[in-house]
């Protein structure tokens, strides 16, 4: 039996013709299999009909696309009519909305038919195909078929190519700035300064280190006969403090220095020193006792280092010329490979000064018995 | 056979019709959150007593459980991130499902209106006349402007893109047009597989 059924909204009306399974006698027996079904929108020329090929498409495009309206995420619609495709929706501009189908009109000719869709006719269409869905009286196989979107599907907000321009644009920089590091010279490296700098920088450190832990120790006479005692026995003038000091540890500085040994220039340098020192020492200044030092003398003639040999020549080291002409280097604590000839100068009370050569072997045995 | 406690409170009936999304989280994710709360302000904008309407509804369709007061529905609505009230709290599924529910009750009550404010607004657009033209579209425009001033946070991403009346107003007409899609007899399943087009994995 031919049934019709008619889903009537304000601005869509969809038709459907077809047969019912069941026994004629029974009205409530559902449609299954559609002859024509015919979409009418009222106040419009169109007439969107077909057989169930139509209606299939018809519903799946307008359900998908009622959804992409809803959530404002474009669903994969195909954007033009073909075979496999006869209705097909497309966004239009103004709330407007784009419908078309391939029409097969009762010859058998194919017609394309373009509707211009506004918001509320496309609500009515849409609501006439729910209708038609939730109908269990007509084609009960079809149903509302909703499934979320998947993530993937969303498209991202800026296309792929715009997203690349930063990390280009990066890479690029990246690249002409090492092009440009390659242009000027490599730059020489002067390892000999560097390490003799860096050497009497963390020496100084040292050395002022101990210098501090010294001063502060208490006077220990059992320690070994070094310049540094003095700090601890000469409390007379701390200004002066500092030059004994530096120069008995300049004396030990040259412990390892080679000896002079030409007798020629030993005696010459003892004269020179003898006489440096004659002038430079106080005549008013006399001496209860003899002072005696140990002077270490470079080949042209400076003063490099003294050493006391007896207590006087301590507590009346300040009187003698020695500390005021010993050359002080600004790096006590490095060994010289400098040639250095060793006096003994002795302060008599008479006011008189005279250097004699001390053997370098006797040094060194001085030194180890001390 | 005794028992000590009463039964445990199951979930209303009506939040069943509505599958559970395959989501990666327990709670709705952030689009739904916003999507929920700017068609409840739709439905104020064209209902004065929208949000009293809500929670008689919500009672009628026996969602006491799921919204018990003004106060809980207050924190469910702002969990929307653009409000300034922000509630860090999450929305769950449920919720979700009884506002989706609610809103689709409402607007279907509301559907003649929105048509005649669809319609009208079709017509200005096609003969370039400002909205101000038809009187209760303007009002709807002028209440959903306010409110959403009143409500959301300048200082979001989110809500400076709306900075300007001309896009409140297309907001407002998006927001209706999705809204007259719910009122259709698939609408709360239609609104609430749209909330998670582009979620779900």
């Amino acid at each position: 039996m031919t049934v019709q059924r008619q889903y009537t909204l304000p601005n869509c009306n969809l038709k459907l013709e077809g047969l019912n399974t069941g026994d004629d006698t029974d009205p409530m027996a559902p449609l299954t299999v559609v002859l024509n079904s015919e979409c009418i929108f009222p106040g419009t020329p169109h007439v969107l009909s077909g057989g169930r090929e139509f209606l299939d498409a018809l519903v799946k495009t307008v359900s998908d696309y009622a959804q992409s309206l809803l959530s404002g995420i474009p669903y994969p619609l195909p954007g033009e009519v073909s075979a496999a495709q006869p209705v097909v929706l497309k966004p239009g501009e103004h709330h407007r909305h784009h419908l078309m189908a391939t029409v097969t009109a009762a010859d058998g000719t194919a017609t394309r038919q373009t509707l211009e869709l506004n918001s509320v006719q496309l609500f009515d269409l849409v609501e006439a195909v729910d209708q038609l869905l939730a109908d269990t009286l007509t084609l009960p196989d079809l149903t509302l078929q909703l499934s979320s979107l998947d993530r993937r599907h969303v498209r991202p907000a800026e296309p792929m190519a715009q997203r690349a321009v930063p990390a280009a644009v990066g890479l690029s920089t990246l690249a002409a700035a090492a092009a440009l590091f390659f242009l000027p010279p490599v730059p020489e490296f002067e390892v000999q300064r560097r390490e003799s700098e860096g050497a009497s920088l963390s020496e100084l450190v040292e050395q002022e280190a101990a210098n501090l832990a010294e001063a502060e120790a208490p006077p220990d006479d059992s320690e070994t006969a070094t310049g540094d005692r003095a700090a601890g026995t000469d409390s007379d003038d701390d200004a002066t403090v500092a030059d004994p000091i530096a120069a008995g540890v300049a004396l030990d500085r040259l412990a390892t220095a080679a000896a002079i040994t030409d007798t020629e220039t030993l005696s010459e340098l003892a004269a020179e020193l003898e006489d440096s020192l004659a002038d430079a020492l106080d005549a008013e200044v006399a001496f209860e006792d003899d002072l005696i030092y140990r002077v270490a003398v470079s080949e042209s003639g400076d003063i490099l280092g003294y050493k006391y040999e007896n207590d006087a020549a301590l507590i009346n080291v300040d009187s003698t010329p020695l500390p005021e002409l010993t050359f002080i280097s600004v790096d006590t604590t490095t060994t010289t490979d400098e040639p250095v000839a060793q006096f003994l100068v002795t302060f008599d009370e008479a006011g008189e000064v005279t250097a004699e050569p001390i053997d370098a072997d006797e040094l060194t045995d001085a030194d180890s018995e001390e | 056979m005794q028992l000590d406690s009463p039964p445990a409170p199951s979930a209303p009936s009506i939040l069943e019709t509505l599958p559970v999304p395959n989501l990666p989280t327990q709670d709705c994710p952030r689009r739904v959150r916003m999507d929920l709360d700017l068609l409840i302000l739709a439905i104020e904008s064209l209902d004065v007593a929208g949000s009293e309407a809500l929670l008689k509804v919500s009672d009628q369709l026996g969602l006491q459980s799921v919204i018990p007061g003004r106060v809980k529905l207050w924190r469910i609505r702002s969990t929307n991130p653009m409000r300034r009230q922000n509630q860090r709290d999450p929305l769950s599924i449920a919720e979700a499902k009884a506002l989706t529910i609610v809103i689709c009750f409402l607007a279907k009550r509301l559907s003649v209106l929105m048509r005649q404010l669809l319609l009208g607004s079709q017509q200005l657009s096609d003969k370039q006349l400002a909205f101000d033209h038809h009187f209760r579209l303007a009002d709807y425009l002028l209440r959903f402007r306010s409110l959403f001033r009143a409500r959301m946070n300048p200082q979001r991403a989110g809500v400076i893109a709306y900075s300007t009346d001309e896009k409140l107003n297309e907001l407002a007409i998006s927001l209706l047009t999705r809204l007259l899609f719910c009122t259709g007899t698939q609408g709360p399943q239609r609104l609430w597989s749209s909330l998670f087009d582009g979620e779900v994995v």
